[in-house]
C-alpha cells in the first residue's frame, strides 16, 4: 500500500498530456496506459505488447473518438443567454466571471486506420486532429460593457490558436524484459514502437500582438497584428518507449516517454499568412477615410517542422477482483496543439470482467488550462470480439446541462 | 447485467435531455468613449493677411488698404497771352523787343519750359512799295531748338498771319532758378529804301496756351487731383462681429510716392459708410493742417500717419471706406521745382485699428443655420442604437475674451432662437475667458437624451449658432502669437444598444 501511495504521490508531482491517442481511452479519462493492450499497447505502452497476447484487428474507423470543450462555458450559460431578450449588467457579469483570462476552446479527433497484433509486435495506422483556440476575456468586455477602460493589452498567450492534423503508421515490440534487474525486484517490461507520420494541415499563431488605447490626450490608438503559419504535406518520425512492471501482486506501474524526437517536417506547401489593422492617435475631429491601415500579407516560407515535444506518462493500475483501477500522470514538456504543458491526472475505474458486459468510469482532475473530465463507459466483450461506447463530460460530474464540452468515443476490436 | 444496461441507458438518457436552444442574440447596451478632439486653435489661424494682420507684440489688427493715385500731372498749361501789333522796321536798323512773357492765370512762374505744344503766329505788313528787294529777320533768343539755336525767322515778303509751331523748343535756361519774364525779339532789316526809312510792320501774337513736357518754375496754386481710380474698401465682418466689440482706437497710414519735382499738400477726407449711417473725416496733421509731401520721394515714400478721428469712424463698424476729395496742391510756399509730363504721385493708403476693443454680451447670430444630412443608414442605427451621448470637453482659452454659445436644433430651417415653439431644443456652452478662468476649464456636458436623439432620425437636422461674447468690463487687447490659442481636448460617450449585429 505505502507504493502504492508512494506512485500516486509521485504521479500527483508531475505535470501531463492532453491528447488522446485512441478512442478507447475516451472509456478512461485517459488513465488508460496499462490498460491498453493489442493494438492499443502500439500507442500507449508497447512493452504491454506480449507475446503470449491474441490476435487482435483494427478495422478503418472502428475505433474513433471526438471531443469538443472549452474552459468557461456549459450548456446551462449558453441556453441563458440565447434565450434573453436583454443582457443586463448582472447578467454580464455572470457569463465574464465565468471567463479567467481567456476563453479557451479545445477540439480534436482520431480514428482508426487499420492495425492488427502478432505476438509481441503490431503494426498500425491512425488518423488524428487536434486544433486549440484562445480568445481573451478582455474582448467579450469591451463587446459587452463597452471600452470603459483606457488601455486594453492583448497578449499571445490569451489569443492564439493552432491546429495539427497528420496520420501515422506505427510499429511496436514489446514484452522484452530489462536485463541485469536484481531478482528481488520485480521484473520490468519494455517496448518501443516507431511512427511515420503523414502531416496534412498545421497551422499556429507565429506573433501575435493587440492592443486599444483610448488616450484623451492622444486619441485613439489600436493595433491588432497575427502572424499564422500553415503548412501542408509533410513527413516525420516520432518513437516511444515503455515500462511497466507488476510491483506487487495486482499492482501495475509503468512509464513510457513518447514523441521522442518526434516532428513532422512540412515539405509540401509552406507559407505565412500575416493580418493587421491599425490606428493610431485617431481623434473623430480629423478622421479621415484613411484613418486606419489594414494589411493582409501571404508569402511563402522555407519548409518547417513541427517538433512534436516529449511527452511522460506515469501510470499505475490495480486489478482488484471485481474492478480495475487505474491513475495516470501525463506531463507535455511544451504548450502545442497536441500537448498540455501543465500536467494532468486522470484516474479510473473499471469492472474486472472477462467477457460479457462491462463498464467504466475516469475521471481527469482539472487546472488552470484544461477543465475536469469525467467518463463513462459501457463495453460488451464476446469471445473473439470487443465493443465500447463511451462519453465524457468536461467540468461536470454528469454529462448534461453543465457540462463544459463532450467527447464520444467507441470501439470495436477483434481478437483470436 | 440488469445494472450495467441502466447506466448506459441513463448516461444516453441524460445526454438526450440536453437541451440545446435555438441561438438568438439577446441586446445589450454597452457604454463607449472615443477621443473627438485635441487641437489648439490659434488667433493667429485667423489672419488673413488681407483684414486682419499682426503688428508689434503680435497685437492683432483689423486692417484695410486703397490706393491713389494722380493722372499724369502735366502738360501745364501757361497762358502768356502776347499780343504786339503792327511794330515798324526801319530799312537798315536793327532794333530789339522785349516782350513781357507770363501766365496770366498768375498760377505758375516759368524759370524753363519744354514745349509741347505751341504757336507763335508772325504777320508782316505794309511793306515800302519802295523797298525793292527787301530782307527782314527776327531773332527770339529766348526760345531755342534742340540744338541751342535762337528762333530765327527770315522775311522777303509780306506775310499774312503765320503760325510757327514751337514744339520741340525750349524756353529758359535749364535749372536756372531765375523766372522767365520776358521775351526778347531782335529785328534786322535791309532794302533798297535810305537807311530808316520805314520798311514795314511786324505783328507778334501767342494767343493759345503754350503747354511744357517739362516745366521748372513756380506755382502758386496748382491742383492735381486724383483719378477716379481711388479704390475703396468694403469690409465684411465675419459671424456679424461688428454688432458685439466696440473697437478702442485705430490710425490710418498713408504712403505717398511723389514723383514730381515739386513739394505739396495733401488734401482729402475719409468716409465710411454703414448702411445709410455715413462718417466723413478730413485728413489732417495733428495740428489740423494738410499733410505735406516732400518732393521727388520715388522709392523712398513720404509716410503720412494719423489718427484724429479714425477710431470715431471705426465705431459704426463701417462696411465701407473710401478716400473722397483727394488732391495735391502745389502752393508758392513749395517753392521751385520740376514736373515733368509723366509725374504722378501713387499713394497707398492702410486704416489699422488693433484690437483694443470691449467686447458686449449682443448676440451673434449666424444667419444661415448649419444643415446636417443623415443617410437612411445612420438615421437607423441613431434610432435604434443610440440611447444617449454627450460631450466631455476640457477647454484652455488663452484669449481675453468669453463667450457662450448657443446650439439650436430643428427639423428646419426657420429658427428664431427668440421662439421656442420653431426649434426643439436649445444646448448652451460657456468658455470663460483667460482674465476669469487662467486654467483648464472642465466644461459642462453636452448632453442628448434619447428624447433629444429622436431628431437625428430625420433625413435633416438643422443647427443655428447664437453666440454672446463675456461682457468685458475694460477694453481687451488680442493677440495672435504663439501662445494665444484656445486648446480644446474632448471625448464622445455614449450609450449604445447592441442589436443586431
Amino acid at each position: 500500500m505505502k507504493k502504492l501511495l508512494l506512485l500516486l504521490c509521485l504521479i500527483l508531482g508531475l505535470a501531463s498530456l492532453f491528447a488522446m491517442p485512441t478512442a478507447k481511452s475516451i472509456f478512461y479519462a485517459d488513465s488508460y496506459m496499462l490498460r491498453a493492450s493489442g493494438v492499443e499497447a502500439n500507442y500507449w505502452n508497447p512493452a504491454k505488447l506480449s507475446k503470449e497476447g491474441h490476435f487482435n484487428i483494427w478495422l478503418p474507423v472502428t475505433n474513433t473518438a471526438i471531443y469538443i470543450s472549452n474552459t468557461s462555458l456549459n450548456l446551462d450559460t449558453y441556453n441563458f443567454f440565447v434565450s434573453r431578450d436583454t443582457l443586463f449588467t448582472a447578467d454580464k457579469e455572470r457569463l465574464l466571471d465565468k471567463i479567467d483570462g481567456a476563453l479557451r476552446l479545445s477540439s480534436g479527433g482520431t480514428t482508426s486506420i487499420f492495425g492488427l497484433t502478432m505476438g509481441n509486435a503490431a503494426i498500425s495506422a491512425s488518423a488524428k486532429y487536434y486544433a486549440k483556440g484562445a480568445l481573451s476575456e478582455k474582448y467579450l468586455n469591451i463587446l459587452l460593457f463597452g471600452n470603459t477602460e483606457d488601455s486594453y493589452q492583448f497578449i499571445e498567450a490569451n489569443n492564439k490558436f493552432a491546429a495539427l492534423a497528420y496520420s501515422d503508421i506505427s510499429y511496436g515490440m514489446g514484452d522484452f524484459t530489462i536485463p541485469y534487474i536484481p531478482e528481488q525486484l520485480p521484473k520490468i517490461k519494455a517496448g518501443f514502437s516507431v511512427s511515420l507520420l503523414t502531416g496534412i494541415y498545421s497551422i499556429n499563431t507565429q506573433e501575435y500582438n493587440g492592443y486599444v488605447i483610448n488616450d484623451p490626450d492622444d486619441g485613439m490608438s489600436a493595433l491588432q497584428e497575427v502572424k499564422l503559419r500553415t503548412g501542408k504535406g509533410g513527413v516525420g518520425l516520432k518513437g516511444m518507449l515503455g515500462a511497466y512492471a507488476e510491483v506487487m501482486p495486482g499492482l501495475e506501474a509503468g512509464i513510457t516517454l513518447d514523441n521522442i524526437a518526434g516532428f513532422i517536417k512540412w515539405s509540401g506547401t509552406s507559407k505565412i499568412d500575416s493580418y493587421s489593422f491599425s490606428a493610431d492617435s485617431v481623434f473623430v475631429s480629423n478622421i479621415e477615410e484613411d484613418f486606419y491601415l489594414q494589411e493582409d500579407e501571404s508569402y511563402d516560407i522555407d519548409s518547417f517542422t513541427t517538433s512534436l515535444p516529449p511527452e511522460l506518462r506515469l501510470a499505475a493500475l490495480y486489478k482488484h477482483k471485481y474492478a480495475v483501477v487505474s491513475a495516470d500522470w501525463v506531463h507535455g514538456f511544451k504548450d502545442t496543439a497536441t500537448n498540455s504543458a501543465i500536467g494532468i491526472l486522470s484516474l479510473a475505474v473499471s469492472t474486472a470482467q472477462q467477457q460479457g458486459w462491462g463498464a467504466s468510469w475516469g475521471l481527469a482532475l482539472p487546472n488552470s488550462h484544461n477543465p475536469l473530465k469525467v467518463s463513462y463507459g459501457v463495453n460488451f466483450k464476446g469471445k473473439n470480439s470487443d465493443y465500447g461506447l463511451a462519453v465524457q463530460s468536461y467540468d461536470s460530474i454528469l454529462p448534461g446541462m453543465k457540462s463544459k464540452g463532450v467527447s464520444l468515443g467507441f470501439s470495436m476490436g477483434f481478437g483470436f | 447485467m440488469k445494472c450495467k444496461v441502466i447506466i448506459l441507458l441513463s448516461i444516453l438518457l441524460l445526454l438526450g435531455a440536453c437541451e440545446i436552444k435555438k441561438p438568438s442574440l439577446p441586446v445589450w447596451d454597452v457604454d463607449i468613449k472615443v477621443p473627438l478632439i485635441n487641437e489648439h486653435y490659434y488667433v493667429s489661424d485667423l489672419l488673413d493677411n488681407e483684414h486682419l494682420v499682426t503688428g508689434d507684440d503680435d497685437l492683432l489688427y483689423l486692417t484695410t488698404e486703397g490706393d491713389i493715385e494722380t493722372s499724369p500731372s502735366l502738360p501745364v498749361a501757361f497762358n502768356p497771352n502776347i499780343s504786339i501789333d503792327n511794330l515798324p522796321v526801319f530799312s537798315g536798323i536793327s532794333a530789339q523787343q522785349d516782350i513781357a512773357f507770363g501766365d496770366t492765370g498768375d498760377n505758375a512762374t516759368l524759370c524753363y519750359g519744354e514745349i509741347k505744344s505751341g504757336l507763335l503766329k508772325i504777320k508782316v505788313a505794309n511793306v515800302n512799295p519802295a523797298a525793292g528787294t527787301w530782307n527782314l529777320k527776327i531773332i527770339i533768343q529766348t526760345i531755342k531748338d534742340a540744338q541751342g539755336n535762337p528762333l530765327e525767322l527770315s522775311y522777303t515778303q509780306a506775310t499774312p498771319w503765320q503760325s510757327i509751331n514751337l514744339s520741340t523748343h525750349h524756353l529758359g535756361v535749364f535749372n536756372n532758378e531765375d523766372p522767365l519774364t520776358e521775351l526778347t525779339a531782335e529785328i534786322t532789316s535791309s532794302s533798297a529804301l535810305p537807311l530808316g526809312s520805314p520798311l514795314a510792320e511786324v505783328s507778334i501774337l501767342i494767343d493759345q496756351a503754350i503747354t511744357f513736357s517739362v516745366f521748372q518754375g513756380r506755382f502758386d496754386n496748382y491742383e492735381v487731383a486724383a483719378s477716379g481710380a481711388v479704390s475703396s474698401i468694403d469690409i465684411e465682418y465675419p459671424l456679424n462681429l461688428d454688432e458685439a466689440i466696440e473697437l478702442h482706437e485705430a490710425y490710418i497710414e498713408i504712403a505717398i510716392s511723389n514723383q514730381m519735382g515739386f513739394s505739396c499738400e495733401f488734401q482729402g477726407n475719409i468716409k465710411a459708410t454703414r448702411g445709410l449711417e455715413e462718417i466723413t473725416i478730413p485728413i489732417k496733421d495733428d495740428e489740423g493742417n494738410n499733410f505735406c509731401i516732400e518732393a521727388d520721394t520715388v522709392g523712398n515714400p513720404s509716410i503720412l500717419e494719423f489718427s484724429n478721428g479714425i477710431a470715431g469712424l471705426l465705431q459704426i463698424m463701417p462696411e465701407h471706406i473710401e478716400i473722397v476729395g483727394a488732391k495735391f496742391i502745389i502752393s508758392s510756399a513749395c517753392g521751385y521745382g520740376t514736373m515733368r509730363e509723366s509725374d504722378m504721385i501713387n499713394a497707398h493708403y492702410t486704416v489699422m485699428a488693433p484690437f483694443r476693443l470691449t467686447l458686449h454680451d449682443k448676440p451673434i447670430s449666424i444667419e444661415t443655420p448649419t444643415q446636417i444630412s443623415i443617410s437612411a443608414e445612420n438615421q437607423e442605427r441613431i434610432s435604434k442604437n443610440v440611447l444617449e451621448a454627450s460631450l466631455s470637453l476640457k477647454v484652455m482659452n488663452t484669449i481675453p475674451v468669453g463667450a457662450t454659445a448657443f446650439a439650436y436644433f430643428a427639423n428646419h430651417e426657420l429658427i428664431d432662437p427668440e421662439d421656442p415653439a420653431t426649434y426643439s431644443f436649445v444646448k448652451e456652452l460657456t468658455l470663460g475667458s483667460f482674465l476669469t478662468h487662467p486654467s483648464w476649464q472642465e466644461l459642462e456636458l453636452l448632453g442628448l437624451n434619447r428624447a433629444e436623439l429622436d431628431i437625428f432620425s430625420a433625413p435633416e437636422v438643422y443647427l443655428k449658432w447664437v453666440f454672446h461674447f463675456e461682457e468685458s468690463i475694460v477694453p481687451v487687447e488680442i493677440h495672435a502669437g504663439l501662445n494665444d490659442y484656445v486648446w480644446i481636448k474632448g471625448q464622445i460617450l455614449a450609450s449604445l444598444r447592441v442589436e443586431d449585429l
